[in-house]
């Protein structure tokens, strides 16, 4: 059996069956290939895992397939690569000589008149090995070869016949070239041997859609009441198959199915349990009735009692109040039964479904049971149910640490997947001094294991860490085993992570922790790991330091402003000696990469800063790091040196501690500044000014991101280097990112949403100097280019009394060219009614500087009242003057220019905008409204869930809702009602309703306002 | 003695020859095959796909795919023409409406590469039916005169009864032979 946790599966499937996986590796130790066709696919569907699967034997060619050199040339590489691919995964090299073209070819010889049937079935099984080891053949490969395989489907050959059966289902042909076997299959349902009516069926159910389904549909209604068990079977768990094309027919056959539960035979009862159950699925009533009918029943497959448990698991996890105490009480004894059930799988499976139901009552019987079944002499038996106790702990540790001995005893098991759960379930429900004998194992233990499991062990270990503090000792120790093995990224990861949480937690451990993580630097192959643990150090440095102490004290005692000294989350450090580590970091500047040294660099500056006695040693190391090869910790170096000159410290440390209160003000100015320059939704400039809000993850970022943003802030805002000591706290939060901000200053543009319109708008300055009149609405931005052209163009309507504005944003995406005089000629499309809309002014765009961003402007004049619905042709007109990208000289000769955008249209929506406050009198209005109301039913097909439906058509239709609170995602039918206020202040009401219909939202939508043209228009324009 | 070598040769080397029954649905392909192999009238569903059966007839042995004609399965008709020894092409001649599709599927078929100079035998079935069209009218309306590169044959039948289509195949493995 499989010690690999990947292959194993805690459902009974999981017991029974090898993966192919590890099949084909020991079959390749014996020189010998078992093509075992079983879809894996298939095995996740329960009813099939009683499939006897389909074994062929052959013995593999010992020498390569005679090749003319040509083709070898061809095939070679070709070979070689899927080798190293299977060399990859499995570690173990195909020598079977069958190689992908060379078999496509040969599978020419099906189309001959007369092929020999053994070549053929040679042809055939390699097929199907070439498939089963997940080797893509083209669509046309298969096609053709497909086609091959029809032919040979009237061969007598009767094991031939097999493999075509297989090789169909396996090639998975398109369902319009399907229909070319159907008559062949359906005639091989009334074939005189059962096996064959069998496989017909079977592949029928694979290849069939919901049209050829009607043509098919008899066959497998008659083959669930035929007396071969094996042609039953087939159907059952074809029609299995067929729920998911077409369920109704399949739904029409229940007392056909009932009856094949009554069969001896244990096959045609599981499956017909697993398709009774996919039938009533959604109907728990039904599902309950048809379980506790199986209850009074007798089971005699294991598998079919398995499935028969799992369902009322499923069923009892549907726990609601109608539920009738008396199904519940015999589905409950139905479990206590299969608990004591003489199989091992049963005894499993339910204690697994009883262990995972909220009901409590049980949970010890259960765990009983999966004591017993750790002492199993199967391993897959023993990692059942040590995985599921190992679940279960989480949720029931007390019940769970009953099983404590055996589960200690489960530590030394031979396999490895079993031993790793135990381990991590004991950390869970264990007793202290369970751990202290415990801990050495576990150190061999995590020798052995890989990464994955290795991770959550130091997870449960930093969980059990957190609830007994006392033990942090052992922890640790633990943990620096953990970290001096080897091992990936994610597990060091883990374990850092674990270091951090727990010094952060328990303050004693903080010296021990530190000291751990400090000699983990010395030979961790991990930038970013050992980045953190620099600046671990550094703030460990700062909130030791004695200055920032007093600073600290000053400062918080008249106000309670946010912790000054060090990032808010930076640990309390006990008794820190920064003498120790100053080697460790060292050692980094001289051994490391770059974005390490630099870090380490810094580290050293902030210790140096406030650790007077250390100063002129660190200094002294400094000035050797003056040669690095890295301009950044070149850079970084001459800064932090010309800070620390005696000179200019004490500035620095007044700048740090004294004046940061400003500087936070600053920020927030600075931030204030940016944030019309920066609209994005996320908002990072607001954020800004937040320092408490900072996220603890993302240290890693910070950590490398930290000297552009030092650059960032030292050059462009604060023009002074000082600024690189402001504690993380501060500059985080400015770390709109170097990579994010120049972005969102680029794409700047001035975005208002829906939401800021109702708020009254911060108002363009432009507006008051267009003299516009009063702003009834402004609309979303709307793209009129594709985003990724030359001239990017995106376009705000602004509807207001009088006149309608069109704001552009044009952007620039040409580094060598700025533009001058950009204007939009804005017309009306010839033929739409324009007679409300004279032009009035155009607002030129002086010029537009390569790579950026600025609006051109076109008003028009509209007579009031009325809802000009207009669509306009728009074309970007502008002078090219070429700019030398070295220089940045902009030539004076520039050309005319223009550029067709896509056409923009006025829409009736554009006239409506939400009210302010819901409508006291919607219901009167609502009446009165009545003679205008329209009706329309809308299938939202995009839409998944009606809440996202809800979402959608109330920001098209920009009207209020009556619903206060978002609907939940998972409701099925909403009603709501909406009001809306016309450009002409009167109302527009709607009233929606939204339904789910087979998977797609639907809507009935009324639209009632004071003109029946208006409900018309708007209907249209959903 | 020569004789004897000569019926044995011809029966080795012109062991199964594949005859490909096409024609549009509903011409009576299914039932010309059955009726040919058992003998007898049996009650057939629209083939979707294809059947396959084999047929001993004036000492030749002959495999023979009667291919679904139904439209979406005649763009298919073209991958089993490979390795043919002969065609069979039904005509149902009471269906006066479609001959003009009928001949056109033909015509297209015999500007196949992988057909050329095969021997065509042609089916006007459904003779017993009161509106069947004659031998003659049928070889008008389908131009059949402008078969030249083969050797073909029209032959009135009636697969429910069974007249004609011993004649038919009689010419056509004499042409085989």
């Amino acid at each position: 059996m499989s010690t690999d946790i990947s292959h194993e599966t805690d459902c009974p499937h999981g017991l029974i069956i090898e993966s192919n996986h590890n099949g084909r590796k020991r079959e390749f130790g014996n020189e010998r290939i078992w093509v075992r066709v079983q879809e894996q696919r298939e095995q996740k569907s329960p009813a099939d895992v009683f499939r006897t699967p389909s074994i062929y034997t052959i013995r593999a060619p010992s020498l390569p397939m005679q090749q003319s050199p040509a083709q070898q040339q061809q095939s070679g590489g070709l070979q070689q690569a899927s080798g190293e691919r299977v060399k990859e995964e499995d570690g173990v090299i195909p020598s079977t000589g069958i190689d992908r073209s060379t078999t496509v070819q040969a599978a020419r010889l099906f189309h001959d008149a007369t092929p020999r049937t053994s070549k053929v079935k040679k042809i055939l099984i390699q097929i199907l090995y070439l498939i089963s080891n997940g080797e893509n053949l083209t669509s046309k490969e298969s096609e053709g070869i497909f086609f091959g395989v029809t032919k040979l489907f009237f061969n007598k050959d009767l094991n031939l016949h097999r493999l075509v059966y297989l090789a169909i289902k396996e090639l998975k042909p398109a369902a319009t070239d399907v229909i070319i076997v159907t008559s062949s299959l359906t005639k091989d349902m009334t074939h005189k041997y059962p096996f064959f009516r069998a496989n017909a069926l079977r592949v029928l159910s694979q290849v069939v859609d919901e049209s050829l389904f009607q043509q098919v549909e008899r066959y497998f209604k008659s083959s669930i009441v035929d007396k071969e068990n094996e042609v039953c079977s087939a159907g059952l768990v074809g029609a299995l198959k067929l729920m998911r094309v077409s369920p109704e027919p399949v739904k029409r056959w229940v007392s056909e199915i009932q009856e094949c539960l009554k069969r001896s035979n244990t096959m045609c009862q599981y499956h017909a349990i697993a398709l009774l159950r996919e039938i009533k699925k959604g109907d728990r009533l039904a599902l309950s009735k048809m379980l506790t009918s199986l209850v009074r029943g007798w089971i005699p497959s294991y598998l079919a009692q398995c499935m028969f448990i799992r369902y009322i698991g499923e069923v009892l996890h549907m726990h609601t109040h109608q539920s009738d105490p008396d199904v519940e009480a015999a589905l409950w004894k139905a479990l206590e039964a299969g608990l004591s059930n003489i199989n091992e799988r049963v005894q499993y499976e339910t204690a697994r479904v009883v262990v995972s139901l909220p009901d409590k009552t049980r949970v010890l019987q259960a765990v009983e049971v999966l004591k017993t079944l750790l002492r199993s002499a199967s391993s897959a038996t023993r990692f059942g149910a040590i995985r599921t106790l190992c679940k279960a702990a989480s949720v029931h540790p007390v019940e769970v640490s009953t099983a404590n001995v055996q589960l200690e005893m489960a530590v030394g098991d031979t396999n490895r997947s079993v031993a790793t759960f135990a381990a991590i379930t004991l950390l869970k429900t264990g007793a202290e001094f369970f751990l202290d004998r415990l801990m050495p194992r576990f150190s061999t233990l995590i020798i052995d294991i890989p990464d994955e499991s290795r991770v959550e062990v130091v997870q449960a270990m930093q969980a059990l860490c957190l609830r007994m503090p006392a033990r942090v000792g052992a922890v640790f120790n633990f943990l620096s085993t953990c970290l001096r093995t080897e091992g990936g990224y994610d597990y060091k990861k883990t374990i850092v992570d674990t270091y951090l949480s727990i010094i952060e937690k328990i303050p004693t451990a903080q010296t021990d922790g530190l000291l751990h993580l400090c000699e983990f630097i010395e030979d961790c192959e991990y930038p970013p790991l050992s980045i953190r643990i620099l600046r671990l150090l550094a703030d460990a440095a700062s909130s030791h330091s004695p200055i920032s102490k007093a600073a600290d004290t000053a400062t918080r005692s008249p106000s309670p402003s946010p912790s000054l000294s060090a990032s808010p989350s930076a640990p309390h450090f006990h008794q820190f000696d920064p003498s120790k580590h100053i080697r460790t970091i060292y050692n980094r500047v001289i051994l490391e990469v770059e974005s390490v040294r630099a870090s380490a660099v810094t580290a050293l500056a902030r210790m140096a800063l406030h650790y007077e006695r250390l100063r002129p040693q660190i200094l002294t190391i400094l000035k050797r790091c003056q040669h690095d090869p890295h301009d950044e910790v070149r850079d970084r170096v001459a800064m932090y040196l010309r800070l620390l000159e005696p000179a200019t410290v004490p500035a620095s440390q007044r700048f740090l501690l004294e004046d940061l209160p400003a500087m936070v003000a600053r920020a927030k100015a600075m931030a204030a500044a940016l944030e019309p320059a920066v609209p994005s939704p996320a908002k990072p400039a607001g954020a800004a000014a937040k320092p408490a809000e900072r996220p603890a993850e993302g240290t890693v970022q910070r950590g490398l991101y930290r000297p552009s943003v030092v650059g960032l802030v030292a050059v462009g805002v604060l023009c002074s280097g000082v600024a690189a000591f402001l504690p993380s706290c501060f500059l985080s939060p400015v770390a709109i990112g170097s990579s994010s901000l120049p972005a969102a200053l680029l794409s700047a543009s001035w975005a208002p949403s829906l939401e800021a319109a109702e708020d009254g708008p911060a108002e363009p300055a432009f507006y008051s100097s267009m003299g516009l009149g009063t702003l009834f609405k402004r609309t979303e931005e709307a793209p009129l280019t594709e985003p990724d052209t030359e001239y990017v163009v995106r376009c705000t309507k602004h509807i207001f009394d009088t006149h309608v504005l069109f704001q552009f944003s044009v952007r620039n995406t040409l580094p060598g060219q700025q533009l001058r005089n950009v204007t939009v000629q804005t017309a009306p499309v010839p033929g739409s009614a324009a007679a409300d809309l004279t032009p009035d002014k155009v607002g030129i765009l002086k010029s537009l500087e390569p790579l950026k961003t600025a609006d051109a402007l076109v008003s028009f004049n509209m007579r009031p009242g009325s809802f000009p619905l207009v669509v306009f042709s728009n074309l970007l007109k502008f002078e090219v003057h070429e700019v030398d990208t070295a220089s940045g000289h902009v030539q004076e000769e520039g050309w005319q220019d223009d550029y067709q955008l896509m056409a923009l249209e006025l829409s009736i929506l554009d006239f409506v905008r939400p009210v302010p406050s819901w409508p006291t009198d919607f219901g009167t209005i609502w009446t009165r409204l009545e003679p205008f109301a329209r009706k329309s039913k809308f299938a939202l097909r995009e839409m998944r869930q009606v809440a996202e439906a809800f979402r959608k058509v109330r920001t098209h239709l920009s009207m209020t809702a009556d619903l206060a609170d978002a609907p939940a995602a998972s409701c099925t039918r909403l009603e709501t009602r909406l009001a809306g206020q016309m450009a002409d202040m009167r109302p527009i009401l709607a009233h929606a309703l939204f339904t789910v219909e087979e998977g797609t939202v639907t809507m009935q939508l009324e639209i009632r306002s004071p003109d029946a043209a208006i409900s018309d228009l708007v209907l249209a324009a959903l | 003695m020569g004789h004897l070598f000569s019926r044995l040769f011809s029966t080795i080397s012109k062991k199964d020859i594949r005859v490909l029954i096409i024609g549009l649905d509903n011409a009576g392909k299914t039932t010309i095959l059955y009726r040919m192999q058992l003998g007898q009238l049996t009650q057939t569903l629209p083939t979707v796909g294809l059947n396959v059966e084999e047929l001993k007839f004036n000492g030749l042995k002959l495999t023979v795919w009667d291919l679904g004609g139904q439209a979406t399965i005649r763009p298919y008709w073209k991958l089993y023409y490979q390795n043919c020894g002969a065609i069979v092409f039904v005509v149902d001649s009471s269906d006066t409406r479609r001959l003009g599709v009928s001949r056109q599927e033909l015509f297209a078929m015999l500007q196949e590469e992988e057909l050329q100079r095969l021997p065509v035998l042609i089916f006007a079935n459904k003779m017993d039916l009161p509106g069947a069209l004659s031998v003659a009218a049928i070889t008008e309306q389908m131009h059949l005169t402008e078969i030249r590169d083969r050797p073909y044959h029209i032959q009135q039948s009636s697969a429910v009864d069974g007249r004609g289509l011993a004649e038919g195949f009689t010419w056509l493995t004499n042409q085989l032979k």
